[in-house]
């Protein structure tokens, strides 16, 4: 039985955190820890910090907010941006990170996937998949949705699971900080080509959009906007879940 | 404040389980090998995640299976969590076979397949098949425990079962434990509030199984 797990997604523009719209126009709303913390005593089944403009820099600088929030917060902690090597994995693990989060580097090395996964196990390594919709499909894009890469997002889903990913993470670029709610259709199509969990992000900003992604086969939402602007807490949206008879973690 | 030593054997990040620990007011001391080992510490902790058959060789080669069976022997408390709970089991089917602890009878094998997606990563509710063992204890219903696991072990002793969860039609061992010998298979130190509570208990826990 699979239990939708509720992340709270935090992008971080050191030292702050940000929120985009489409990966845009980044907003400043403030320490990425004092989010950090009301979330996990409001109920956060993972906490997610992306460095989002590590990719650009060429390095993740999160690790001493890693650290500190892995000193006082105890549920699962991922981190995503600009990590390059299993060192750089290494680095964050022993930060207190849990997972890893690899986007643009996984790309342009796919060999990264199979080492990260030989070394920490595939539930350290989670793929993450920023698609745009391309005609009838998704392409995966890089560098934050930068960069085009002309890949078949579902197709490279595929593969980074049969080299050892452990989990599949999809931002649809499109949704996110929309407000239209999550991308099914994306959710759909990657679900039933692996086996491992798909955790969908971007656009949910009610709890029936993630009551929908649930229903869709979601093993986890990811959640930045409608948290960081008060659309609701984790608290209420859980209390929401289990009425509608989603079992999630009180 | 409750001494307590922490078993640090190569076997994956001692970061969150360190941290917990002093959360709960444990005074920690790291140990790595059976001359660093003090025997007048009565809480001892059995961390790890990883392959059995490295963890067990490991732990031979710097003499701590011997501390450690020399601890429990004399009845006092001794956790282990995820790779540090299979290893207190006689064996594992992990890559070969493989002879472990012995603490608690029985073994560790692969979580089937009609179990769904493997490794079992996520929150699960916990159905507590002990409820007044006193780890357990003051939980209300089915606590929430985070897990991360491949294998999983399968207590043999009558009664030795303290907590299972449900993966698919499988039901699979969340915690075991005998005399002052407890394995958890979920890690507390990840389980916010209701984990932490477990580590408190056992801190409070003279090593007595009920």
């Amino acid at each position: 039985m699979t239990h939708l797990r509720i992340v709270a997604r935090l992008d971080v523009k050191a030292p702050n955190l940000v929120k985009g719209v489409r990966l845009e126009g980044l907003r400043v709303l403030g320490p990425p820890a004092e989010f950090a913390t009301r979330y996990y005593a409001d109920g956060a089944d993972e906490i997610h910090y992306q460095d989002i403009v590590a990719s650009l820099y060429g390095r993740n600088g999160l690790r001493d907010l890693v650290e500190a929030t892995a000193m006082s917060l105890f549920v699962p902690l991922t981190v995503g941006g600009g990590l390059r090597s299993v060192e750089d994995i290494r680095v964050m693990l022993r930060a207190g990170a849990d997972r890893v989060s690899l986007n643009t580097a996984a790309i342009a090395r796919p060999d990264l996937i199979e080492e990260s996964a030989h070394v920490f196990g595939v539930q350290c390594v989670c793929i993450a998949v920023e698609a745009v919709r391309a005609g009838t499909g998704w392409e995966a894009m890089t560098d934050c949705g930068r960069e085009h890469t002309h890949r078949d997002a579902v197709d490279w889903a595929e593969e980074a699971v049969a080299r050892g990913a452990g989990e599949i993470l999809l931002t649809a670029i499109d949704r996110d900080g929309t407000r239209k709610g999550m991308d099914l259709a994306l959710l759909e199509a990657v679900r039933d080509r692996v086996d491992v969990p798909v955790l969908l992000h971007g656009g949910a900003w009610t709890a029936a959009h993630v009551r929908e992604a649930a229903a869709a086969g979601a093993s986890g939402v990811h959640l930045a906007s409608m948290l960081h602007h008060g659309a609701t807490t984790i608290a209420e949206l859980k209390r929401d879940l289990a009425e509608a008879g989603v079992e999630v973690r009180p | 404040m409750t001494r307590v030593q922490l078993v640090d054997y190569d076997a994956g990040n001692m970061f969150s389980i360190h941290r917990a620990l002093m959360e709960v007011g444990a005074d920690v001391r790291v140990v790595s090998g059976a001359e660093d080992w003090d025997p007048d510490i009565g809480h001892v902790v059995l961390p790890g995640v990883g392959a059995f058959g490295h963890g067990m060789g490991v732990l031979r080669a710097h003499g701590l299976d011997v501390a450690l069976r020399d601890h429990a022997v004399r009845g006092r408390p001794l956790m282990g969590v995820c790779l540090g709970a299979q290893l207190l089991f006689e064996r594992s089917e992990e890559f070969g076979s493989h002879e472990g602890l012995g603490l608690l009878p029985g073994a560790v094998r692969r979580i089937p397949a009609d179990a769904g997606r493997v490794p079992h990563v996520g929150w699960a509710p916990t159905e507590l098949d002990r409820p007044d063992h006193p780890l357990l204890g003051g939980y209300d219903g089915r606590p929430w425990f985070y897990f991360v696991h491949s294998f999983m072990f399968e207590p043999s002793g009558p009664g030795d079962l303290l907590a299972h969860v449900r993966i698919g039609p499988s039901s699979v061992a969340a915690a075991a434990g005998r005399d002052s010998v407890v394995g958890v298979q979920f890690h507390p130190e990840r389980s916010g509030p209701v984990g932490i509570g477990l580590l408190r208990r056992f801190l409070a826990w003279g090593g007595d199984d009920a």
